[in-house]
């Protein structure tokens, strides 16, 4: 298992109590939690992290505060009451939930990749983020080729096996690849960007 | 593969799976055989689960290319700004400022040229855009990047640079019984004979990269509370204790304030991309546009706004000189489909072409 998930894992009840002192009843702690691991777990694959306690309580504050202060600076807390906008924005709802949907997939792959080996998960990430041929990686890994192969055809099944555990199926996540139609609701948010 | 045709028991679902995983992992060898191909359609015809599996196993693989994300993610993340040290951010912006005041008054009775063989004292300034090389009394290089401030103050025993703004890369001459400090922020770095580069970044963050031999970080912490009367002090020569943090050896790279939690190791191309500003030179390797953007902003007085947000993480590879804002207007206007205003002399905003 990854170093930042381990840690994560046995801070997760304190990490989230830290969180809670920055937000309101309004903020789900949870999905903080979650973008906190995600951030750490990113960082981890591509660099070294002497402290990772210190490392993700950093991260979670960041997370929060950057979320609290969008809430403070975005244009939809003055527009909250108002009947009109607030129906317009539910009716373009879809981008919003699309992009959650991504973002708690990319969690949930993450851990699926965070809980192989490391030398599994090296060589299945070498795969498939960076998209080396075996032969190369079996060079960067000091392995032989078969290895590598070992290992990706490993990391596949596991991540298959957690997913399943955590009540997935793979078929349910539909296309890999899902074109975003760009909607007013995107305008509105460009018109936002601007103002800022 | 499944060599065995006549299985009477019928296989587990676990090593159907198991088969389907390891089917797609040859398919993603970098030659797939005509052999392997047609075993593959035997494979699937034997049953539902088979093709099941193995259709179910693809999705997944593809569903995982979502895991590229990481790395803009992990991008973000390296450059986190501290968040203990907005707090005092203010406080020492004042410091910042009234030690430029004081050093422009100071500066009119410095003398460029070193004073003695050992004493140097001086204030190396870069304008927006400029950037310049200058060799030190000790036989140490500074290169200095666009808009940087710094102060020299090299004494018998001491070589002590301050770097109050920007960027510089250091190449010292080794010399044991004058140690070599680089202050930045509130941080310290020490070289031991060696090459390596400093930034002040945001929220008095400070970045190192080390080309050659080793640093040592430290942090440090003033002793005396700031008030309007004693800022002055502070600084120039306020106590501060040091502490030590980290040592950084060549293809470190790191940054820090108060506490150093992790420290990247730099592939070479990468390194020379970060360093390539000393050739007059911008490199980037499918770095996000926000990051480029943010870069580039330091060489120029242009303000450059990206209006549409989806336009913040579009991958930008290439080179661009120092100074030619203009080529890089053209190359993300040509080259990336952008559209490029100009909304005023010194403004200009990049959108999607409608």
């Amino acid at each position: 298992m990854s170093v930042i998930m381990k840690v994560f894992q046995e801070n997760e009840i304190a990490l989230k109590r830290f969180i809670q002192r920055f937000t309101s009843a309004s903020h789900n702690v949870d999905d903080f939690a979650q973008e906190t691991f995600l951030k750490g777990f990113a960082a981890e694959l591509r660099m070294q992290i002497n402290e990772p306690k210190a490392f993700l309580f950093k991260i979670a504050k960041n997370v929060v505060l950057t979320e609290v202060r969008k809430d403070a600076r975005s244009p939809r807390g003055y527009l909250k009451d108002i009947d009109d906008i607030s129906q317009i924005l539910d009716e373009n709802q879809a981008t919003t939930e699309d992009w959650l949907d991504g973002r708690k997939k990319l969690i949930l792959f993450s851990k699926a990749v965070a809980q192989l080996t490391p030398r599994c998960r090296e060589a299945f990430l070498m795969r498939r983020i960076d998209n080396l041929q075996y032969k190369q990686i079996a060079n960067r890994m000091d392995i032989s080729v078969s290895a590598v192969e070992k290992h990706v055809t490993t990391g596949l099944l596991m991540c298959n096996k957690y997913l399943r555990a955590q009540g997935y199926k793979p078929s349910e996540f539909g296309a890999a690849i899902k074109v975003v139609k760009r909607t007013p609701k995107d305008e509105y948010k460009k018109m936002v960007k601007c103002d800022e | 593969m499944n060599k065995i045709k006549n299985i009477v028991t019928l296989p587990s679902i676990e090593s159907i799976e198991a088969e389907a995983a390891s089917w797609i992992t040859v398919l993603g060898r970098e030659k797939v055989t005509k052999a392997d191909m047609s075993e593959l359609k035997l494979w699937l015809k034997q049953s539902e689960r088979h093709r099941n599996a193995f259709n179910e196993l693809t999705d997944l693989w593809d569903n995982l290319t979502i895991l590229k994300e990481l790395d803009d993610i992990a991008e973000s993340v390296s450059t986190l700004p501290d968040l203990h040290s907005i707090f005092w951010q203010r406080r020492s912006f004042l410091a910042i400022a009234a030690s430029i005041f004081i050093c422009f008054i100071i500066s009119g009775s410095l003398y460029w040229q070193h004073l003695t063989e050992f004493n140097q004292q001086a204030q190396l300034i870069t304008a927006v855009g400029e950037q310049r090389t200058v060799i030190l009394s000790d036989g140490s290089t500074v290169q200095i990047n666009t808009n940087s401030q710094l102060e020299i103050d090299f004494s018998r025993d001491k070589r002590i640079i301050r770097l109050l703004k920007g960027e510089a890369y250091f190449t010292v001459a080794k010399n044991k019984q004058r140690p070599f400090y680089v202050y930045a922020g509130g941080g310290l770095v020490q070289a031991i004979g060696t090459a390596f580069n400093v930034r002040l970044k945001l929220f008095d963050e400070i970045e190192v990269t080390v080309e050659e031999g080793l640093v040592a970080l430290a942090t440090l912490v003033k002793k005396v509370p700031i008030t309007s009367s004693n800022i002055e002090l502070i600084s120039s020569s306020a106590p501060e204790t040091e502490t030590f943090l980290a040592e950084l050896s060549a293809g470190q790279s790191t940054t820090f304030s108060h506490t150093v939690e992790k420290i990247e190791l730099i592939q070479t191309p990468a390194l020379n991309r970060k360093l390539a500003w000393r050739q007059g030179v911008l490199a980037y390797a499918n770095e996000p546009l926000l990051k480029v953007i943010a870069d580039i902003s330091r060489y120029t007085n242009i303000t450059i706004e990206i209006a549409d947000p989806s336009l913040r993480t579009l991958p930008i590879a290439g080179y661009f000189r120092v100074g030619e804002v203009e080529a890089l207007f053209d190359s993300l206007e040509i080259t990336f489909g952008l559209e490029v205003k100009r909304i005023s002399k010194n403004y200009v905003r990049l959108s999607t072409k409608s």
